[in-house]
């Protein structure tokens, strides 16, 4: 796991949460696949990566029962996407409706 | 059954399709868990968690003292419908999750209802089985029960079931199947690991109290057997019954429709009544209203006994429930009600069904223990041909077997009842005739003749007959007697003039002899004074005049 992902972009808008549970494949897979995905972000956003071993009642209070778990905050909107991330394309759609536009890989 | 219970630190599968009762079995479980000592979690992937607590407070557990008091916690884990499913995932959070919510460090008891929905989800196989493997690991280092539900789908050959019956220690296969139009609803124990345990499909049914197994209880009858007879409240039945039913004992009224089974039997319960015990009685054709105003027009008040407390009517016109759930609802009855008696009118509305063998053993086995008399009455669709034959099982458990039919001669049905079998009683072997009037039910002599047996009018006539030869019998005799009589007399009469007559001849002839002596002695004084004047001797004097 790698908590160099944790950026505080000041101004940003938006606010991803990365879920994982333990430093496991999927973890790790999916804070790969989050690191790639912000790069084509044309807006900065905040990104917090939460252990769910080690916080279980902040999970419990956002309701993550699958990991990973990835929730984009627009104020009171918000996305949950579910999985290791590895649609990017998915991924990407999700985003858009909060206003979250990704360059398009060529 | 299941040996003892649910495993500690391992998986049951609760499997079955959809309202087979998985969610119904799992938080019964989860709450005697609780009550047991111990927290539990529900963790609902299907239902909110208002529905879940509704459907908790439907039972009769107290489930939502438990869940107020925080023992029980019910977790949403119902996937958002908005949820974008990116690449692939493993429940390390809803585990998380899960203790982050519950208090207690280790929960008694975790149910995981519906899992099916998220982890389907994963489309692989091999990552199904490793989260399943996830939740084992889960279970054992928390040692709680784990009880997982799983949805059947019929038909689908999906690998997702099987990995996960595989990977339970115990698995329990509810099913739900119609029978003849009736729901009927089973359980059995498909796996357990190191335990022994029942194996066969037992019945179970829903009621207030959650799942109830229906099963024949192991134990046989503590009741001790009586000798007590019951009388049945017609004299001549009782006799013919060697002096009545024996208490604690079943009986079977068969016959087609309108042979007096519902009345004999309201004449069962009405001679119980009458005797100060509780009875009750339990009606599938009729309501309890229309038994009492259709059984006082042959003499039998059954109102007064209702009133009276002693007796009590239950009407279930209405049901349309499969036979497990019936005998249920009746034992209920007998639970609440504790009557020393029992009718059920007619036992045959529900042992159409192939299950029904069970039940109604079940039901003479609990009537058995309490010492219950229990009397059913079956009805037989056709009229002829099919002779006494039953539901041929029901007359087998019944201890006393009393077939009612018509029997049609000279214009007219008349109603016949025969013993055809009663346990342990010498029991009159004739068909006799049942008769209905505002007075009552009574049993008629039959007349058997060449081997037939006559029966209403023509018993009438035979009887009618009987009396006039009778009568003439009589005053036949009478006449021969008078006659009799009659000549004694003129012989004593005669006997009396006669006497009187040789009487008067014995006098005749001592007058006769007196007069001839006199006559004699005139003579001899005549001839002697002759003689005397003459000179001559007397002797030859007669000779000489005789010549």
């Amino acid at each position: 796991m790698s908590p160099s992902l944790d950026m505080n972009a000041t101004g940003a808008r938006c606010r991803l949460e990365l879920y994982v549970a333990g430093d496991t494949l999927n973890s790790r897979r999916a804070a790969q696949n989050l690191k790639r995905l912000m790069e084509d972000l044309i807006e900065p956003v905040t990104v917090t990566t939460v252990d769910v071993l080690k916080e279980p009642k902040l999970a419990f209070e956002q309701g993550i029962f699958v990991t990973p778990s990835l929730i984009a905050r627009d104020g009171e909107r918000m996305s949950l996407v579910i999985g290791d991330l590895s649609d990017q394309e998915l991924v990407v759609r999700s985003l858009e409706p909060l206003g979250l536009i990704a360059n398009r890989r060529p | 059954m299941s040996g003892g219970g649910l495993p500690r630190g391992r998986i049951t599968a609760v499997t079955g399709g959809a309202g087979a009762g998985k969610t119904v079995f799992s938080m019964q479980s989860m709450t005697n868990f609780v009550k047991n000592g111990g927290d539990a979690v529900f963790v609902s992937f299907e239902q909110s968690p208002r529905s879940v607590l509704e459907a908790l407070s439907t039972f009769a557990w107290d489930a939502g003292a438990l869940v107020d008091e925080g023992r029980i916690q019910i977790i949403d884990a119902r996937l958002r419908s908005d949820i974008v499913l990116s690449g692939v995932f493993d429940i390390g959070g809803l585990l998380a999750s899960i203790t982050g919510a519950v208090s207690s460090s280790s929960p008694a008891c975790v149910v995981f209802d519906g899992i099916d929905a998220l982890l389907t989800l994963l489309d692989q196989p091999s990552l199904q089985r490793a989260e399943l493997l996830r939740l084992q690991e889960y279970a054992e280092s928390l040692s709680s029960t784990v009880i997982v539900t799983l949805k059947l789908r019929p038909g689908s050959a999906d690998s997702f079931e099987d990995i996960a019956l595989y990977m339970a220690d115990c698995v329990l296969e509810l099913e739900r199947g119609t029978e003849e139009g009736l729901a009927t609803r089973n359980l059995r124990i498909q796996k357990y690991r190191s335990s022994a345990h029942a194996q066969s499909r037992v019945p179970f049914i829903m009621s207030d109290h959650g799942i109830e197994i229906a099963t024949i209880a192991p134990l046989p009858g503590h009741g001790d057997v009586s000798h007590e007879r019951l009388l049945t409240g017609i004299p001549r039945l009782d006799a013919m019954l060697g002096g009545g039913f024996f208490r604690g004992s079943s009986s079977l009224f068969s016959g087609a429709p309108g042979t007096a089974k519902t009345t004999l039997g309201s004449m069962f319960l009405h001679a119980a009544c009458e005797a100060g015990e509780p009875a009750l009685g339990i009606f599938f054709d009729e309501s309890p209203a229309e038994i009492i105003r259709n059984v006082a027009s042959v003499g039998i008040d059954l109102s007064s006994q209702v009133a009276s407390g002693r007796l009590i009517l239950h009407g279930m016109v209405d049901r349309t429930a499969g036979p497990d759930e019936l005998v249920h609802e009746i034992a209920e009855k007998i639970r609440l009600h504790r009557p020393r008696h029992l009718l059920i009118d007619p036992v045959s509305i529900f042992t159409n069904a192939p299950s029904a063998q069970n039940a109604v053993r079940r039901l003479i086995q609990l009537c058995k223990r309490e010492a219950i008399t229990v009397v059913m009455t079956s009805l037989l669709d056709r009229l002829a041909g099919e002779g006494e034959a039953t539901r041929s099982y029901v007359s087998t458990l019944c201890d006393n077997w009393i077939h009612l039919s018509y029997l049609i001669q000279a214009g007219e049905r008349n109603r016949g009842l025969t013993i055809v079998k009663s346990r342990g009683t010498a029991h009159s072997n004739q068909v006799a005739e049942l008769l209905l009037d505002d007075t009552g039910i009574s049993i008629a002599d039959v007349y058997a003749e060449d081997g037939a047996v006559l029966m209403g009018s023509l018993r009438w006539q035979k009887e009618r007959l009987n009396e006039q030869a009778l009568q003439k019998e009589r005053s036949e005799s009478d006449r021969v007697e008078r006659e009799m009589l009659r000549s004694i007399e003129e012989l004593e009469l005669r006997q009396s003039s006669m006497t009187q007559e040789l009487f008067d001849r014995r006098q005749d002839l001592v007058r006769l002899r007196e007069q001839a002596r006199e006559v004699q002695q005139i003579e001899e004084a005549r001839r002697g004074a002759m003689l005397r004047r003459r000179g001559g001797e007397t002797a030859p004097d007669r000779k000489q005049g005789a010549d």
